[in-house]
């Protein structure tokens, strides 16, 4: 099955809204395309596990796909924040490598136990971020061009921590074991995954403040006339993918135990991947599970193509291409559904 | 241009027919089973109101959206595949939109040839002087004589639309068949009308088909021809307009009888009361310095021409852009910049720009509707989804908003309906002043009533009402008192006996000649 073709197309945006009551079997038909990434991600899996019988289907290969993906899928997570409220974030992979190189550093030449490392990294993530804040909406900045020289001042940053080499961490047994234990198959960066997923889900669908995120994101001088204080929460968003992504560099810390300056950014594309992937899934537009399910589909292609012996320039292959089907979707979702009025 | 060859048609099909033409978004189905037929040097006019289909019904035939399956068309019997752009315009089928679509920066030739290769000399050099003359004719031919090497902004708003629709017929690619005219009228002076009655009358005479739309009753029956009546997505009736009369059309339109606007008693006395809106000193962008005061139920009406002033009022007044001066809301000084305070202190805008400033299309309407003053509970925190869908379903079936789906994004109810959203957004939260600017543009004569049916209701209710308008009739038909504005301050303020549009638009014109 040819991924391209199977990714059909999402159905139009079913905005914001929350009514409980019946769904005629139109909607019940729509769900083949909102969940086509749950039978493309299906389909995947049996063809590997066919080709592959003796490798794939392991409990290592599950606890690499998660454990792997588990950094990407809080970066996206993050990302998805600021887009939510009309902001191209693209500074949280390098905000990731900073914190991951720093914590490392700590970790060497400080005696501060992992956990204040955790913290004060999540302090920093979302510092960063609040700064990028301020410039976009204080200054009027193109958050693409601010994040993207954020991104760079942050990657020279670690390149001056890391001085060019690759640290290796001194972490504690304990530390060490919360970002690489297990709860019987799932990684425990993965679980910090889903408790995010839930959280950020529940800020976005049911609480006012999701609500002021999305209506910023919808029409921004819309939201700001009607009363909604866009800057705040533009910055709030900001700063709260700044905070994920301190976090997630930490996780990426105790998890690898080693740090170069590179690690970081290179999550940069499977997150923007995931993203923009999972906004033509579930929802229609940008939403936590379609989110999570583009992580999971992204890393299952990637795991599976790998075990067939594909070489190590097909992971960034796989993810701009990726990237590429998933921008056209969306794309192609938006024009199908006209969104222009009628009349 | 009408190639010869094609003038009379083949064997008597019609220049277009489309049939069985259904269009549903997500749930909300815009277009029934429609059909249509336009005859060689025909016109024939579509009307409705707004959210009846017309505006989809364009797109489809321009193949901006594509039909449900079933659906075809037709040109001089010629099937083509409807719902695609590139087919619809080999087949012949041209549209000059409401916005014409001119780059205002180019001149009248370059807008020509903007998306057709110019004719070409030696060397593949554009041959200047024949382009310009195949212009000069093209115009010539719908009567029109005018410098075409001006940039399109200096132009007559007529002459752009004269502009548009010889682009539209312009030769070079498939023969023309069919030209659509969507509200070629709308931005036009009155008086100019009859210029366009011109053009189309030249097409016409081309043996072309004509489908037009317009919102104006009159100009259907000063056009003659065959009209068809849409009401929620299905042909009502086609007959010729010779046939009809105005209450008549409005009666199919409508379905149930408008509701009548009701007009604001002038008499009430309100004198008496404390005013909730004070304004002092209030300068921003062209307005130089204003004064007024609103009393709770008060409508005041801001009248004047473009750059009189009058269209930085709600705004300014709002404090949605840079402003001096003070605007007080029941004793509380407003500071300026701050929207949230305003909405905090009672006010509420509908702004002139619905698109830009005041819907968030892709959010439904239940979450549009709910957006100013968001319905909490748990200590504001939590969104309160059972009041918030209670309330949209209230309030859709209140306003009458087509589709009666709160569900479905914004972006797709018609201008209209999106407007009555807008409104009801602040009547919902308790409002002290309401500030609303151009309320009523672009949209029609049903939704009209609709809207200052709500306003008056609100103002009714106690709400003090500014109204920011260019139409000066409805100004001077539904506020106690209007404040004509002229280079920026107040030169007039008509009430009682003064309070008629003559008095209004001779004010607002006196400087300007």
């Amino acid at each position: 099955m040819n991924l391209t073709s199977a990714l059909t197309v999402a159905r139009r945006p079913r905005a914001i809204s929350s009514s409980t009551s019946s769904r005629s079997s139109v909607r019940d038909r729509l769900r083949l395309q909102q969940f086509s990434g749950v039978y493309v991600w299906i389909a995947i899996t049996a063809l590997f596990w066919l080709k592959e019988p003796d490798i794939f289907p392991t409990t290592l290969t599950v606890k690499t796909i998660l454990g792997d993906n588990a950094i990407a899928g809080l970066l996206a997570l993050g990302a998805l924040l600021a887009f939510a409220s009309g902001l191209i974030d693209l500074s949280f992979a390098s905000i990731a490598g900073l914190g991951l190189t720093c914590a490392t550093w700590m970790s060497i030449h400080t005696a501060m136990p992992g956990l204040l490392i955790a913290v004060l990294m999540v302090i920093g993530g979302g510092s960063i971020g609040v700064m990028s804040g301020l410039l976009i909406t204080r200054l009027g900045l193109s958050s693409l061009v601010t994040t993207l020289a954020v991104s760079t001042i942050c990657l020279g940053l670690a390149e001056y921590v890391t001085g060019g080499n690759t640290l290796t961490a001194q972490w504690s047994t304990g530390f060490q074991n919360l970002g690489q234990g297990y709860l019987w198959v799932i990684p425990y960066p993965f679980i910090y995954l889903l408790v995010f997923a839930v959280v950020l889900y529940f800020v976005l669908e049911h609480t006012t403040a999701g609500r002021r995120i999305l209506a910023t994101g919808s029409n921004r001088t819309a939201a700001r006339l009607a009363g909604i204080r866009v800057a705040r929460v533009q910055v709030l968003t900001l700063c709260l993918s700044g905070a994920v992504a301190g976090f997630a560099g930490t996780v990426l810390a105790a998890k690898i135990g080693s740090a170069t300056s590179s690690t970081g950014p290179g999550y940069l594309l499977a997150g923007v991947a995931a993203l923009f992937l999972g906004e033509t899934q579930v929802r229609g537009r940008v939403n936590v599970w379609g989110t999570v399910l583009a992580v999971l589909l992204i890393g299952t292609g990637i795991k599976g193509l790998q075990l067939m012996g594909a070489q190590p320039w097909v992971n960034d292959f796989f993810n701009g291409t990726l990237l590429l089907v998933a921008v056209g979707l969306a794309a192609r979702t938006r024009s199908a559904d006209g969104s222009r009025n009628q009349s | 241009m009408g190639d010869p060859a094609l003038r009379s048609g083949t064997a008597g099909a019609p220049r277009l027919a489309v049939a069985g033409v259904t269009k549903t978004f997500g749930r909300s189905t815009v277009l029934r089973d429609l059909d249509l037929d336009i005859a060689a040097g025909e016109v024939h006019a579509l009307v409705g109101h707004n959210g009846s289909g017309k505006s989809t019904f364009v797109k489809v035939l321009a193949g901006y959206h594509r039909p449900d399956p079933g659906a075809t068309g037709r040109t001089d019997g010629e099937v083509f595949d409807l719902g695609d752009a590139q087919s619809a315009a080999s087949a012949g089928l041209r549209f000059v939109h409401q916005d014409l679509g001119l780059v205002e920066s180019l001149d009248s030739v370059d807008n020509l040839f903007l998306d057709t290769p110019f004719p070409q000399g030696f060397a593949h050099r554009i041959d200047w002087r024949q382009a310009r003359q195949v212009t000069g004719e093209l115009l010539g031919s719908l009567g029109f004589d005018f410098d075409t090497s001006l940039p399109v902004r200096e132009l007559s708003p007529t002459q752009r639309t004269a502009l548009a629709v010889a682009r539209a017929v312009r030769p070079g690619r498939a023969p023309t068949r069919v030209v659509v005219l969507d509200e070629p009228t709308a931005a036009l002076p009155a008086r100019d009308v009859e210029r366009i009655f011109g053009v189309i009358r030249a097409l016409q005479s081309q043996g072309l088909g004509v489908l037009y739309i317009s919102h104006h009753l009159e100009e259907i029956f000063g056009l003659g021809g065959r009209v068809s009546v849409l009401r929620d997505g299905r042909r009502i009736v086609t007959a010729p307009a010779a046939e009809l009369d105005e209450p008549t059309l409005i009666d199919l339109m409508v379905g149930d009888v408008a509701q009548p606007l009701r007009i604001a008693g002038a008499g009430d006395d309100l004198s008496s009361l404390e005013p909730v809106l004070e304004v002092q000193s209030l300068a921003a962008r062209s307005i130089i310095e204003l004064d007024f005061e609103v009393r709770p139920g008060e409508v005041v009406g801001i009248a004047g021409v473009d750059g009189s002033g009058r269209e930085s009022v709600a705004m300014a007044l709002y404090g949605g852009i840079n402003r001096s001066g003070d605007v007080t809301v029941a004793g509380e000084r407003l500071p300026a910049g701050r929207p949230d305070l305003a909405v905090e202190h009672g006010l509420g805008l509908v702004p002139a720009d619905r698109s830009g400033d005041a819907v968030m299309d892709t959010m439904s309407v239940t979450a549009n509707l709910g957006v100013a003053r968001i319905r909490t509970r748990w200590h504001g925190l939590l969104l309160d989804h059972q009041g918030e869908d209670a309330e949209a379903r209230h309030w859709t079936a209140k306003i009458a908003i087509r589709p009666p789906d709160p569900d479905v994004p914004i972006g797709l109810l018609s201008g209209g309906n999106q407007q009555k959203v807008v409104l009801a957004r602040w009547l919902r939260t308790e409002l002290k002043v309401l500030v609303l600017d151009e309320p009523t543009k672009g949209v029609d004569v049903s939704a009209v009533a609709a809207i200052w049916g709500l306003v008056l209701e609100a103002a009714a209710a106690g709400t003090a009402v500014v109204v920011c308008s260019s139409d000066t009739d409805e100004l001077v038909a539904c506020c106690h008192r209007v404040i004509v504005m002229r280079r920026g301050r107040v030169a007039a303020v008509a009430q009682g006996d003064t309070l008629q549009s003559s008095f209004v638009d001779a004010v607002a014109l006196a400087s300007t000649n």
